[in-house]
């Protein structure tokens, strides 16, 4: 029942749509790469060679990149943009860190859960302070969660060198407990938090497409006349949208640190939240398509290492793909318009919808 | 007269997925006539006109515009550039913007070459104020219009535009008889200067009024073409829905034996950007209809908002059913009030979720189409699939969305949702046939007299005083937030209900 609506003709649009926006901007790419005197298919190659032969890796970094991802789709679906992932990443992920060093009398489980829904709070207080401040004081909520990011990243900063310091070399907090940590799949290098974030994203799925309060906070986002109308209630709406948001974030930063890093390292995370501004967006904002295109995003980043080792090339060009990737979906008459072109040329094909 | 003819369209035909909307469609409309375009909510009305306008690719037929063969993609920009203009069914105006901005808005190029001039541009709409008879104030900002100046200013941009030909889609369902009749007279004149006029309407009266010749569509195809001046209201009707249609009336009764459901007493507000209620006074009963007349923007918006629980009031107090109701506290939804808000791309539907979502909106917590936290997906789709076929959606798809759905099934949805709800007690219906074809305004019209019928409390509110006449047991009329005068519907004729609509008083009379 899930799979026919997924499959449904006006998504599997927007997918090969999103698709086709991508190989766009790795041919534009492309450009970049000839200008800087190297081969664009060589690059290309080494980076999803890398991207194939550490495909564990690849997974570890969606996991994180999955919650991000929610973290801006979901608060988007209720009408909120939340740009604060990046600091609520960092806070859920130091808070993780703490709580999992704690010496705790309660069984190893527990602490996991426990360090995890401290982590998930700690995100919801962040994204829940802009929330109420956008629809209590009208303060725009890209502007605070921005700022908020950098208050964030030096008080983690902070608390890792002095208080929570764990070693004496580097800025990092101790090792987490054994009691605390989620353990790893199968002996690969990710955790079974992989499951849990893809889990995640389908619930959110669920939520938003099966449930009464999942259609409150659609039609709250996208239509705050027609839902007061309804008796919706479009703050709280957004405050929950918000919320969740907030909740996700933080909980990618304590998935990687319960399951993959086991300690919090000062700047361990940056760029994962804005990353997520870029995965939700290549996925139209839908849970399940954020599974596929943070997939696509850590590959692409796990395979910048490499190819700024072998062939010379900054990891930065990942940032201008990422740039043109966002830039051809936000401009749909671009790509449109070069599909038209192709449509022209190959065949006099029936046009199926206009929407 | 082969060189008099202006639009060719031959074997046209579009499809929206296995719809299809158009099938094989031809239309000749010659230089300097009125054809007036008729047809059923889904006929393919607003497709055609689309299509001509390039606003949509045709999958098949031939396009000619002034001689010229057009290509299989053009867009409304190379239409415009041949002369066409088209005013769109619903409004695409810059809400944010004033009047005189929408109206330049794309075609800066008239009035400035390299900077634009705010003043400069004020005066020279002042020629095209004076030409075309419409009064607008250029500084106000579009979301402060009501519906019927916004599409005024539609008409503007038209003219602005220097058009030979325009495409009107249901121009006068948002305005009232007094605007429509200074909108004809533009029209009869504009032809008189050789433009060429595509009309498409609902109102029979008004194509018989106005139009050289009629086109009825039916189901995507050309159902007849008709020389106005030989046919009839009762031909026109029957070729466009295949059978004769009755017509709904009350039988008036008189209120005075009963008790009020709803007594709305000095009721005034200070939030609203529009029109604020300046101590408005209304009873409602039960098993009877209360007809609001009033030029629009009299405080008609304020006072469903108010209803509904957005706008909050400064003073005045609410009787349901002979009992103070605090509403600032509590919804009179909660107490089975429904409401048919006039604007259904704002207040009535969320254009990109599909009719289901739409529907199940007013419906998501009702406990029989829950399963635990989840929506019950089989009750919701029979429940939705059974509204769908009551009130004769076209297509019948909960699938689609709002916004892939004509005009007039979206005003559907939205009185599928709200008249549906079993504790349904009174009914607010704010234009509730605005775009429906004669056929669905007869179905709702029937719908609300059943209501009536099985004593449920409605207030009507229409700038059709047909429709208020033909339905209301009493009526009231509403003039700068007030309510000047409830009495009666008998006791009313037009003279004196547009004596009272202008801001007249009994005693002046
Ligand atoms: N963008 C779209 N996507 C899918 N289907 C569409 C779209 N636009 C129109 N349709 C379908 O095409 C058919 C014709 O629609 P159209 O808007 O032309 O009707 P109309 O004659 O203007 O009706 P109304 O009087 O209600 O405005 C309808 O069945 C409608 O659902
Ligand atoms: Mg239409």
């Amino acid at each position: 029942m899930i799979l026919s609506s997924i499959l449904r003709k006006d998504r599997m649009i927007t997918f090969s749509k999103t698709v086709f926006s991508v190989f766009l901007a790795l041919l534009f790419g492309s450009l970049f790469l000839i200008f800087l005197e190297a081969s664009p298919l060589e690059v290309y190659g080494v980076m999803f060679e890398r991207a194939a032969t550490s495909f564990d890796l690849v997974l570890r970094r969606a996991m994180v990149l999955m919650m991000s991802g929610l973290a801006v789709a979901i608060p988007m679906k209720a009408g909120m943009f939340n740009m604060g992932g990046e600091g609520q990443i960092v806070a859920g992920a130091l808070t993780a860190a703490v709580v999992g060093g704690l010496d705790l009398p309660i069984p190893a489980g527990f602490h996991t859960v426990f360090a995890l829904a401290s982590a998930a709070i700690i995100g919801m207080l962040l994204s829940g302070f802009s929330g109420v401040l956008s629809i209590k004081r009208n303060v725009n909520e890209v502007i605070s969660t921005i700022m908020m990011n950098s208050i964030i990243a030096y008080i983690a900063t902070y608390l890792v060198m002095n208080p929570f310091r764990g070693s004496e070399f580097s800025p990092q907090t101790a090792k987490i407990k054994d009691g605390a940590s989620i353990p790893s799949f199968f002996g690969l290098d990710f955790s079974w938090a992989l499951v849990f974030a893809i889990f995640l994203c389908i619930s959110t799925y669920v939520f938003l497409e099966r449930t009464p309060k999942g259609l409150e906070l659609k039609a709250a986002g996208l239509n705050p006349v027609f839902s007061r109308y309804q008796g919706i209630k479009v703050g709280s709406m957004g405050l929950l949208g918000m919320l969740l948001g907030g909740a996700a974030a933080a909980l990618g930063g304590a998935f990687e640190v319960l399951g993959g890093s086991h300690s919090y390292t000062d700047e361990y995370f940056l760029q994962y939240g804005f990353d997520g501004i870029a995965i939700a967006f290549m996925a139209g904002n839908n849970p399940l398509g954020i599974i596929v295109s943070s997939i696509f995003m850590a590959a692409v980043r796990v395979g910048s290492l490499a190819v700024s080792r072998r062939t010379g090339v900054s990891t930065y060009f990942v940032s201008i793909l990422q740039g043109l990737i966002i830039v051809l979906l936000v401009v749909p008459y671009f790509s449109d318009s070069i599909l038209a072109v192709i449509k022209k040329i190959f065949c006099r094909k029936k046009e199926v919808d206009h929407v | 007269m082969e060189d008099s003819v202006v639009i060719r369209m031959r074997g046209v035909s579009k499809s929206f997925g296995n719809n299809k909307a158009n099938d094989n469609v031809d239309m000749e409309v010659r230089k300097g006539e009125i054809l007036a375009i008729l047809g059923e909510n889904g006929a393919g009305k607003s497709t055609l006109m689309k299509i001509l306008f390039g606003f949509y690719t045709r999958d098949e037929g031939t396009v000619e515009i002034e001689g010229n063969v057009m290509p299989l993609v053009y867009s409304p920009r190379v239409a415009m550039e041949m002369g066409l203009a088209m005013v769109h069914q619903h409004f695409k105006l810059v809400e944010t913007l004033p009047v005189a901005e929408n109206i330049v808005l794309g075609a800066e190029g008239k009035v400035a070459r390299f900077v634009y001039d705010k003043r400069k541009t004020r005066e020279k709409l002042k020629s095209l104020y004076d030409y075309s008879g419409i009064h607008l104030n250029s500084d106000t900002l579009i979301r402060d219009l009501p519906l019927g100046d916004r599409q005024k200013v539609e008409i503007l941009k038209a003219l602005f535009r220097g058009c030979r030909t325009l495409i009107l889609d249901e121009p006068t369902a948002v305005l009232t008889p007094q605007e429509t009749e200074n909108m004809f007279s533009l029209l009869r004149n504009l032809r008189e200067q050789g433009m060429t006029i595509l009309i498409i309407t609902h109102k029979l009266s008004e194509v018989l009024q106005l139009s050289d010749r009629v086109l009825v569509m039916r189901a995507g195809r050309v159902a007849g073409l008709f020389e106005t001046s030989h046919t009839s209201e009762a031909e026109l009707a029957r070729t466009m829905v295949g059978y004769e249609l009755g017509s709904s009336k009350t039988i008036r009764q008189s209120c005075s034996s009963l008790s009020p459901t709803l007594q709305l007493e000095n009721l005034s507000t200070e939030d609203s950007a529009g029109c604020n209620l300046k101590g408005l006074s209304l009873s409602l009963y039960p098993g009877r209809i209360v007809g609001i007349a009033g030029v629009d923007g009299n405080g008609q918006r304020e006072l469903v908002e108010v209803l509904a629980g957005i706008l909050p009031l400064s003073s005045g107090t609410v009787l349901l059913n002979g009992s103070l109701f605090d509403m600032g506290r509590r919804k009179l939804a909660e107490s089975g009030l429904r409401i048919i808000p006039e604007d259904r791309h704002r207040q009535g539907l969320v254009l990109p979720l599909t009719v289901q979502d739409n529907i199940m909106a007013g419906y998501r917590n009702r406990i029989d189409m829950r399963k635990g936290p989840f929506f019950d997906i089989e009750a919701i789709h029979s429940f939705t699939d059974g509204l769908i076929e009551d009130f004769d959606i076209r297509p019948r798809s909960r699938e689609l969305k709002a916004q892939q759905m004509s005009g007039g099934n979206q005003q559907k949805i939205v009185l599928a949702r709200e008249l549906s709800e079993s504790d349904l007690s009174i009914i607010v219906a704010s234009q509730p046939t605005r775009g429906l074809d004669v056929g669905a305004i007869e179905f709702t019209h029937s719908q609300l007299l059943k209501h009536k019928n099985e004593g449920r409390t409605i207030l009507l509110i229409s700038s059709d005083l047909d429709e208020i006449e033909a339905l209301s047991d009493e009526i009231a009329v509403i003039y700068d937030g007030k309510i000047t005068v409830q009495r009666n519907a008998d006791d009313f004729d037009r003279t004196t209900l547009g004596l009272y609509m202008g801001g007249g008083r009994e005693d002046v009379v």
